[in-house]
C-alpha cells in the first residue's frame, strides 16, 4: 500500500478522534442545560430540600461542571459510560443491552432504502424524459419531506388497525428466544423458531418503513439526477461508440461514477436516520437506544443521555469515516 | 531611444507554493514568473506567446496589478509600483481577460457593467452613460445594446463590451489576455482589427497574451517568447518570425500549418516533456526539451543577449544553431 | 462501394417544442480507404452534430429527417446491420472514464467486440498504445495521470483497436498546446493513411485542414457551401464565405497588416436566412440570393458550390 493511502488513513483517524472529543464537550454541556433537576425527577415533587442534596452528593451533581466533566472524562477513557442515576445499573449494560435492536432497525430500514433506492433511480434516469419521471419525481419529493412522527403514525394505525398485523417492540412476549447476536431477525432463525421469526419480521416492518420510505425518496432522486449528469458525460459518449453492449455502458461506465456520490449522500444520511430513530423507536415501543435516549431525557438521567448519545455519535462518525475512505478506493483521481 | 518606455519590469517573479495532496506540507514551489525584465514602449503592442504553464497569464495579472508579485520591480510611467499603486493610476492600467462570457455578471445590464468603473471613479450617473455610449459606439455597439443582459449577446458582442468597460477610464496601458481564443475564426478577425484601431484612436500600449502565433504576428509589434516563467526570445516581430533565434520559438512557428496545401509542414518539435519540474534545474530550463542541448546548457543558465540591436534570446547556443 | 456515401442528408433537433434544421441538404463522399475528408465551419454551423450522425451517436432529441449516410453501401441509420465507425472526441480528459485505466479502457474493446480474454486483451491494448507512441506500461494509468497529448493518443488508441471501417475525428487537438497539437495531428495523418482507414475530420481551422485531409467542406449554416479537392479550394475559393474566411486568418508564415472582415455573426439553427443563407453577410449578395436558395451546382471537375454567382 503507499505512503499516501497510509497518511490518509491516519490523518483520518485523527480527524474522527477530534470529533469524537468534540461530540463529548457538546453532549456533556447539552445536557446540563437541559431544564429540570434530576434529583426532583427522581424523588418526586414533595422531596425536601435535605433529601434533593443528599442526591445530589451522592451522584457527585454538587460540584461545578469542570470538576464533574474532568471525572466523566477520566472514566470515559477507560470505556466506562458511568451509571445511570434513577436506573441504578452501569451505562455500558444499558447500551448494550439496546444497541443491537437500534442497529438492527436502521440497517434493516437503510438496506430497504438503498435496494429500492437506487435501482429505481437507476430505472427512472433511463426514462428520463417520460411521464413516469415526473410522477416519480414528484412523489419522491413529497415522500422526502413527509414527518418522521406522522408518517409512524399512520403506518402503526395502517399495520395495527387496517391489515391487523402485530405491531409495537420487536417480539411477541410468547416466543422465548435465546439471544446468539442480538439481532432478533437472525436470532430467531438460529433458534429454529419460524413462527418467532415470522411474528419479529412482521414486526419490523412498520418501523423500518417510517425510517426507509423518506431515505428511499431521497436515493432515488439523488440516484436519478447523478445518473444523468454522468449520462450527458463526454466519456459515455465514448463507451457508446465503442459498441459495448448497452449493460456494460451502463454499470462499467455510468453506474460506476455515478455511485461515487449515492455514496457519500447515503452516508451522511445515515444521520438522519439515526434521529428518525428516536421518534420510531418511541412510536413502536422498539426497544432500542432511540426509546433509552428519550426515557433518559424525561427523566434527565444524565449518564444515560450522555452515554447513549456518544455512542450514537461514535457510530455516525465511524460510518462517515468509512465512506471517506470507501470513496479513496473508487476514485483513484483522490489519491493524486 | 525616442519613444518612453511605459512599463518596465526588473527581475520580476512570481512564485506559487505546492502543496502535498493530504498532509498540506510545503513540498516546493512553482516559478511561474521568475526574473523578468521587460519593457514595452508607449503605443507599442508587445505580444507574450508560449504555451499553457508557462506563466504568460500570472506575468499578465502581475502587470495588471491584480497579482503581488513575489519579488523584483515593477515601474509605471517611472514610478516604482510594484507594491502599491497610486490612486490616480487605478484607472490607467486594466485588463480584459479571455472569457467574454465569465467577465460580465449575468444579473447585471450591460449599462450597469460599463459604468460601474466611472461610478468607483465618482461620476455622476448620466455623464457615466453618456460616456458609456460614446464608449459603445467605439467598440462597434451602439445606444440599445446599453438595456441588454449579456445572455442576450453573442460572443463577439460581448467581447466587445468588456473592451469598452475596459476603454472608459482611459486608459493608458491593457492587458488583453487571449481576448479572441474563444472566439469563431469571422469573430476573432473583427475583434482583432477593433483593436489595432482602437490603439491607434485612442494612443494605447497593449500587452498582448497569446498562445496563438499567428494572432500575434497580426498584432503584434514586439514578440516576447515566454518559457517556463521566463522570458527566452524578444525582439521586433518580423525578426522574430523570419529569423528566429531561439530553439523553442523556431518549434512553436514550425507547428503552425501554413494555411497552402502546397506548402510542406514539417514541425520540428522535440519529444513531449513535462515542464512542471523545472523548480530544481540550474542550466536553460529548455535543456530536456531541446535537441541541440549541450552539458553547458544543462549546467549553466543562460543570459538574454542582444544579438542585433533589441533583438535578445536567452540561449547558449544561438549562433550555432 | 464508397468509405462514405452521404445524400440528401437533413438532421433536426427537438428545441421549444418543434423540430429545427442543424444540418440541411448534405451530399459529401469519400472516395477511397485512407482518404481524409475536412468538414471546415464556425461554431453552430452543425459540423459537429453531422459528424454524430455519421458515428450514429446522436442525441435522443435529434433526428435524421431526410437523406442517408452509408458506409460501405450500408446505412449507417439502421441497426441490423454492425458498422464499426470510431469517433475521436474534442476534450480527452472527459472522453475517458477516469475510474477505469486506459489499459482497461482500450482492453474492453477487444473482449467484447473480439470475445478475447482478458490477457490477450491487455497485450493488444499495449500494442496498441505503442503504435500511437506511448509507452506500454501507460496501460496501468488513470487518464489523469497522463498529460493532454498522451490522452488525446489514447483516444486514438482506442478508435484503432476497434478496427473501424470509419473514424471522425471531431476537433481532437483544439484544447492542446500548438506543438503537441501538432505532433498527435501528424500522428493521426500517418496512421489511417498507413491503416487505409477513411476519416472525416471536424475542425474550424482551415490552414489545419489544408495540411491533414484531402478533400475540404466548407460547411455554413448547416449547409455544405463549397465541396472540393483541398488544391483547389485553396487556389481558388469559389463561394465568397470561403474566400472570405481564407482572408481573415492571421497567418505565422506571411505578414498580414489588415485582415478582411465578415460582417455580422454567423446564424444560429432556428433563424436561418430566407434565400442564400449566406446572403447578409455577403459583400456580392445580390437580388436573387435574397429569396432563392441556391442549390448545389457543380463547378469543377469535382464537388460543388452553393452559389448564385455561378448559376
Amino acid at each position: 500500500m503507499d505512503r499516501n493511502i497510509i497518511s490518509y488513513f491516519f490523518l483520518r483517524l485523527i480527524q474522527s478522534i477530534f470529533s469524537i472529543l468534540g461530540a463529548v464537550i457538546i453532549i456533556f454541556i447539552l445536557s446540563r442545560v437541559l431544564p429540570g433537576n434530576p434529583a426532583i425527577a427522581i424523588l418526586g415533587p414533595k422531596a425536601t430540600p435535605e433529601n434533593i442534596e443528599r442526591v445530589m452528593k451522592e451522584w457527585g451533581l454538587d460540584k461545578n461542571y469542570l470538576e464533574q466533566f474532568s471525572i466523566y472524562i477520566s472514566r470515559l477513557v477507560q470505556g466506562d459510560l458511568g451509571n445511570s442515576y434513577i436506573m441504578g445499573i452501569s451505562v455500558n449494560k444499558l447500551v448494550i443491552e439496546r444497541l443491537p435492536a437500534s442497529f438492527e432497525l436502521v440497517v434493516f430500514a437503510f438496506i430497504i432504502s438503498l435496494i429500492i433506492g437506487i435501482p429505481l433511480g437507476i430505472f427512472i434516469a433511463k426514462k428520463h424524459d417520460s411521464k413516469l419521471d415526473l410522477i416519480f419525481s414528484s412523489t419522491s419529493i413529497l415522500g422526502f419531506s413527509f414527518p418522521t412522527m406522522l408518517l409512524g403514525i399512520l403506518l402503526l394505525l395502517f399495520f395495527g388497525l387496517g391489515l391487523h398485523l402485530p405491531v409495537g417492540g420487536r417480539l411477541d412476549p410468547r416466543y422465548t428466544i435465546k439471544v446468539y447476536t442480538g439481532f432478533m431477525l437472525i436470532d430467531t432463525l438460529l433458534n429454529g423458531n419460524i413462527a418467532a421469526f415470522i411474528d419479529a419480521f412482521l414486526r419490523i416492518i412498520p418501523p423500518a418503513l417510517t425510517l426507509a420510505i423518506p431515505l428511499t425518496c431521497l436515493m432515488v432522486r439523488f440516484t436519478r439526477n447523478s445518473v444523468l449528469e454522468v449520462m450527458m458525460q463526454d466519456f459515455v459518449k465514448t463507451a457508446k461508440m465503442k459498441r459495448l453492449p448497452e449493460s456494460i455502458v451502463m454499470y462499467r461506465h455510468i453506474l460506476r461514477n455515478a455511485l461515487v456520490p449515492i455514496i457519500t449522500i447515503a452516508g451522511l444520511y445515515f444521520a438522519v436516520l439515526v434521529t428518525g430513530d428516536i421518534i420510531v423507536e418511541t412510536i413502536f415501543a422498539w426497544p432500542g437506544l432511540g426509546r433509552l435516549i428519550w426515557e433518559a431525557v424525561t427523566l434527565r438521567d444524565y449518564m444515560v443521555i450522555q452515554g447513549a448519545v456518544l455512542v450514537v455519535s461514535i457510530i455516525y462518525i465511524s460510518v462517515n469515516a468509512i465512506v471517506d475512505i470507501l470513496y479513496f478506493y473508487i476514485d483513484p483521481r483522490i489519491k493524486g | 531611444m525616442d519613444s518612453r518606455i511605459l512599463v518596465k519590469t526588473e527581475k520580476l517573479r512570481k512564485y506559487y507554493v505546492v502543496r502535498s495532496k493530504i498532509l498540506k506540507r510545503v513540498i516546493g514551489y512553482v516559478k511561474a514568473v521568475d526574473g523578468v525584465d521587460l519593457e514595452v514602449k508607449e503605443g507599442e503592442t508587445l505580444a507574450l506567446v508560449g504555451e499553457s504553464g508557462s506563466g504568460k497569464s500570472t506575468l499578465g495579472l502581475v502587470l495588471a496589478k491584480l497579482l503581488k508579485p513575489t519579488d523584483g520591480r515593477y515601474i509605471f510611467k517611472g514610478l516604482d509600483i510594484t507594491w502599491s499603486l497610486p490612486k490616480e493610476l487605478r484607472s490607467k492600467i486594466r485588463i480584459v481577460f479571455q472569457d467574454p462570457y465569465s467577465a460580465l455578471n449575468p444579473r447585471l445590464k450591460v449599462r450597469e457593467s460599463v459604468i460601474e468603473p466611472l461610478i468607483v471613479q465618482g461620476y455622476s450617473g448620466k455623464e457615466a452613460v453618456e460616456k458609456a455610449i460614446e464608449y459603445l459606439k467605439l467598440v462597434g455597439l451602439n445606444e440599445e445594446h446599453l438595456k441588454v443582459y449579456p445572455h442576450m449577446l453573442s460572443g463577439g458582442q460581448r467581447q466587445r463590451v468588456v473592451i469598452a468597460r475596459a476603454l472608459i477610464t482611459e486608459p493608458d496601458f491593457i492587458v488583453l489576455d487571449e481576448p479572441t481564443s474563444m472566439l469563431d475564426v469571422s469573430t476573432q478577425a473583427q475583434i482583432l482589427q477593433l483593436l489595432k484601431e482602437i490603439k491607434i484612436k485612442r494612443n494605447l500600449t497593449y500587452l498582448f497574451i497569446t498562445h496563438n502565433l499567428a494572432v500575434a504576428r497580426f498584432i503584434a509589434d514586439t514578440i516576447a517568447v515566454m518559457f517556463a516563467g521566463q522570458i527566452v526570445e524578444i525582439g521586433e516581430k518580423n525578426n522574430v518570425f523570419s529569423k528566429p533565434l531561439h530553439p523553442y520559438t523556431n518549434s512553436l512557428i514550425s507547428a503552425y500549418p501554413p494555411p497552402d496545401p502546397e506548402a510542406i509542414w514539417k514541425p520540428e518539435i522535440p519529444e513531449e516533456s513535462s515542464i512542471e519540474n523545472t523548480t530544481n534545474i540550474n542550466g536553460c530550463r529548455y535543456a530536456d526539451r531541446c535537441p541541440y542541448a549541450k552539458n553547458i546548457c544543462r549546467r549553466e543558465e543562460p543570459p538574454l543577449i542582444e544579438v542585433i540591436k533589441g533583438h535578445k534570446v536567452k540561449c547558449h547556443l544561438y549562433n550555432l544553431i | 462501394m464508397k468509405p462514405l456515401e452521404i445524400k440528401g442528408l437533413i438532421i433536426q433537433y427537438y428545441v421549444n417544442n418543434q423540430w429545427v434544421d442543424v444540418v440541411s441538404n448534405v451530399d459529401l463522399d469519400i472516395d477511397e480507404r485512407g482518404e481524409i475528408l475536412a468538414v471546415v465551419g464556425e461554431s453552430g454551423c452543425g459540423k459537429t452534430t453531422l459528424g454524430l450522425a455519421v458515428a450514429g451517436l446522436l442525441p435522443s432529441n435529434a433526428k435524421i429527417a431526410r437523406g442517408y449516410i452509408k458506409v460501405f453501401d450500408k446505412d449507417v441509420t439502421s441497426t441490423s446491420n454492425s458498422i464499426k465507425i470510431a469517433m475521436i472526441f474534442q476534450d480527452a480528459l472527459t472522453s475517458l472514464n477516469p475510474l477505469l485505466t486506459v489499459g482497461e479502457q482500450i482492453a474492453e474493446i477487444d473482449i467484447h467486440h473480439f470475445k478475447m480474454s482478458k490477457k490477450k486483451a491487455f497485450e493488444e491494448a499495449k500494442k496498441r498504445l505503442a503504435e500511437v507512441g506511448l509507452p506500454t506500461t501507460f496501460v496501468s494509468k488513470y487518464p489523469h495521470e497522463l498529460s493532454g497529448g498522451q490522452r488525446q493518443r489514447v483516444l486514438i488508441a482506442m478508435a484503432i483497436a476497434m478496427n473501424p471501417e470509419l473514424i471522425v475525428a471531431d476537433e481532437p487537438t483544439t484544447a492542446l498546446d500548438v506543438t503537441t497539437q501538432a505532433r498527435v495531428l501528424i500522428l493521426l495523418r500517418d496512421l489511417v493513411k498507413k491503416l487505409g482507414i477513411p476519416m472525416i475530420y471536424i475542425t474550424h481551422d482551415l490552414a489545419l485542414a489544408s495540411q491533414i485531409a484531402d478533400k475540404i467542406a466548407v460547411m455554413y449554416a448547416g449547409q455544405i457551401v463549397e465541396y472540393s479537392n483541398k488544391y483547389s479550394l485553396f487556389k481558388e475559393p469559389k463561394h465568397p464565405y470561403t474566400q472570405a474566411l481564407l482572408s481573415s486568418i492571421p497567418r505565422v508564415d506571411v505578414d498580414v497588416s489588415e485582415l478582411h472582415i465578415i460582417k455580422g455573426e454567423p446564424p444560429t439553427p432556428g433563424s436561418f436566412p430566407r434565400g442564400c443563407r449566406f446572403h447578409p453577410r455577403c459583400p456580392l449578395a445580390f437580388s436573387k440570393c435574397f429569396v432563392e436558395e441556391p442549390i448545389p451546382r457543380k463547378v469543377s471537375s469535382y464537388g460543388y458550390v452553393r452559389c448564385h454567382l455561378y448559376g
